[in-house]
């Protein structure tokens, strides 16, 4: 959670991060979240749409992932989601 | 980059298509004529990022560099170099960032999603663990994480984001796996984490379990 903490504390120090991701959370919401909250899902973490591995992961030799196959060498394992365009070509 | 003392580019394998990959470690510049890469990751932690692993997602390599470029023009990022080794692996799909590359010249506002996966169709890490994967380029993350032996392993993606994808059509995630974790975005979701696996106590009996 610390990690996590740091991370989010820095993405929404970015300039237009925070602007940017109210936007489109709001939008997300209200197409997705909305629509069938089952399914799609808002969790947040310091503001941050974060989906996290709710139970914890299972560690595993086969596992593809790098933290749940090597647990005592790797601590964190995670992929991130960025807007390829600027913030104005957005729609 | 690599005419910054910090930087040792390296080719660190090829594609499929016969394509040069190429990786990037920064630390402190090293004096002796003889270096220890297993002490380097003992003495310090290791953060990898390996991004593209979606060649036509252009933002992960674009702001995975400009991390690297951060890290050695301004003196404060540099610094940190003083307490984390840090390794940029920028483009994992060479063959698909060629692809989209060439159709975005083409066609400059679509998603250029054929350059998503790789030449061979799948997707270029499937098969990343296997010992003599069909994509040479799969192998890369697994060479990467076994020479460094990271604390962190980051996989950064970018998404294009003018453009919906339509619910029923077949693309998004949540139709074919019913798995929300990946792109069931049809609306973009600003910057967010689709992923976060870090140690937990239930990870950790896991771990002893398996012993």
């Amino acid at each position: 959670m610390k990690l996590l903490n740091m991370i989010t504390e820095y993405a929404k120090a970015a300039p237009g991060t925070v602007a940017l991701n109210e936007r489109a959370y709001d939008r997300y919401r209200r197409y997705s979240f909305d629509f069938d909250q089952k399914n799609f899902k808002l969790d947040f973490t310091n503001g941050a749409l974060i989906y996290k591995s709710i139970k914890g992961a299972r560690a595993s030799p086969t596992a593809t992932d790098f933290m749940a196959r090597n647990p005592n060498v790797t601590i964190w394992d995670g992929s991130t989601e960025a807007p390829d365009e600027p913030r104005e070509a957005t729609g | 980059m690599s005419t910054f003392k910090e930087a040792t580019v390296y080719k660190v394998g090829e594609s499929y298509l016969g394509k040069d990959v190429w990786a990037m470690d920064l630390m402190p510049p090293i004096e002796a004529s003889h270096w220890s890469q297993a002490k380097a990751t003992t003495l310090k932690p290791t953060v990898v990022y390996s991004a593209r692993q979606h060649a036509n997602e252009v933002s992960s390599t674009s702001h995975t560099l400009k991390l690297a470029e951060l890290l050695l023009t301004d003196p404060a990022y540099r610094d940190k170099l003083k307490k984390v080794n840090v390794v940029f692996h920028p483009i994992t799909n060479a063959d698909g960032a060629q692809l989209a590359y060439d159709l975005q010249k083409m066609t400059p506002d679509y998603m250029l999603h054929a350059g998503y996966l790789s030449s061979l169709g799948v997707d270029v890490t499937a098969a990343q663990w296997d010992t003599d994967p069909i994509l040479p380029e799969s192998g890369i993350r697994s060479k990467i994480w076994r020479t460094w032996l990271p604390d962190i392993f980051l996989n950064p993606h970018g998404y294009p984001t003018h453009e919906w994808v339509q619910l029923f059509s077949e693309y998004a995630a949540w139709v074919r796996t019913r798995s929300v974790e990946t792109r069931d975005y049809w609306t973009m979701r600003g910057w967010w984490m689709p992923g976060s696996r870090g140690w937990t106590i239930r990870s950790i009996r896991a771990t002893r379990t398996s012993r």
